[in-house]
């Protein structure tokens, strides 16, 4: 019987590979396809896209609070003041 | 004209240098104007992308990451990239980003501060174990979400090897059609995948 060894296989590099491919497959899907999909689905994935743009709206809204040393600091200020 | 409208309309692959407040700006206003097809996409990619990171890093993580730093201008939406393709980049770079991070703090913890010296001595023939184990874990996991599919799983092993579609309908036999089918079912599965009812 003869020890079978796997050499030269490196998942990093070929998961690396299927990401960009699989990430091109989403990009690339016509609307049309997704229109297509049966209503329960299109429901769905309305959700999720909702979801989504909750994380840009809370992304947003993070960057456009100032940080909280800087809060902090001018609450300090106006106490003193 | 709008920034963002004339960055998606001079199509893929020009590079010019951006002012990142241009680039910030451009970036905002391209969210606001995201169709709900484009924000399924773009949380798709997400959901793709973190499968490759490590334990306790979730896909909403590295999307907010991606999009705080289009937004803070601190990546730059280079002219003429389409914005999702932008936004998958980043979020690209930000997974090798976390690995190369975790790579040093795994030389840290076992070689303190003078890692990047001591640390060349041991012979260690595989230097990202957690990397590797992670990849193997994520290839595994794409693969389950088309079992039972034959020619999907063939399609993804030839893309996990870099084939065209070409390389691949002649590699395993298959017909135009059969080759079509199968992609579309795919995009479906990715688009959906971690929604409701879908293969998580």
């Amino acid at each position: 019987m003869t020890k079978a060894t796997m050499t030269g296989w490196h998942p990093e590099q070929e998961l690396a590979v299927l990401l960009d491919a699989l990430t091109e497959e989403i990009l690339t899907t016509p609307d049309r396809d997704i229109v297509a999909w049966p209503r329960d689905q299109i429901e769905e994935a309305s959700d999720a896209a909702e979801e989504i743009r909750r994380l840009v709206a809370a992304a947003e809204s993070g960057l456009m609070a100032p940080p909280t040393v800087e809060f902090i600091e001018r609450a300090y200020i106006a106490r003193n003041q | 004209m709008d920034v963002s409208k004339s960055r998606q309309a001079s199509g893929a692959g020009s590079r010019e240098a951006v002012d990142p407040a241009d680039s910030a700006a451009a970036v905002s206003r391209a969210l606001a104007e995201l169709s709900r097809l484009q924000l399924l996409r773009l949380g798709a990619i997400a959901r793709l992308r973190a499968r490759s990171l490590p334990n306790g890093i979730s896909w909403s993580d590295l999307l907010h990451e991606a999009l705080v730093r289009a937004l803070d201008g601190s990546r730059h939406w280079p002219s003429g990239v389409p914005f999702l393709v932008f936004l998958a980049g980043v979020m690209r770079s930000i997974c090798d980003e976390i690995w190369r991070h975790r790579r040093r703090e795994i030389a840290l913890i076992a070689f303190g501060e003078h890692a990047e010296v001591e640390s060349q001595d041991v012979p260690c023939p595989v230097p990202d174990q957690e990397r590797i184990l992670a990849a193997s874990e994520a290839l595994g996991e794409l693969y389950r979400l088309f079992t039972g599919d034959g020619i999907a799983l063939r399609i993804l092993s030839g893309l996990a090897n870099g084939l065209s579609a070409a390389d691949i309908r002649t590699a395993y036999g298959l017909s135009e059609v059969e080759y079509d089918s199968a992609r579309r079912r795919m995009r479906r599965a990715l688009l959906r995948v971690g929604l409701p009812g879908s293969v998580p």
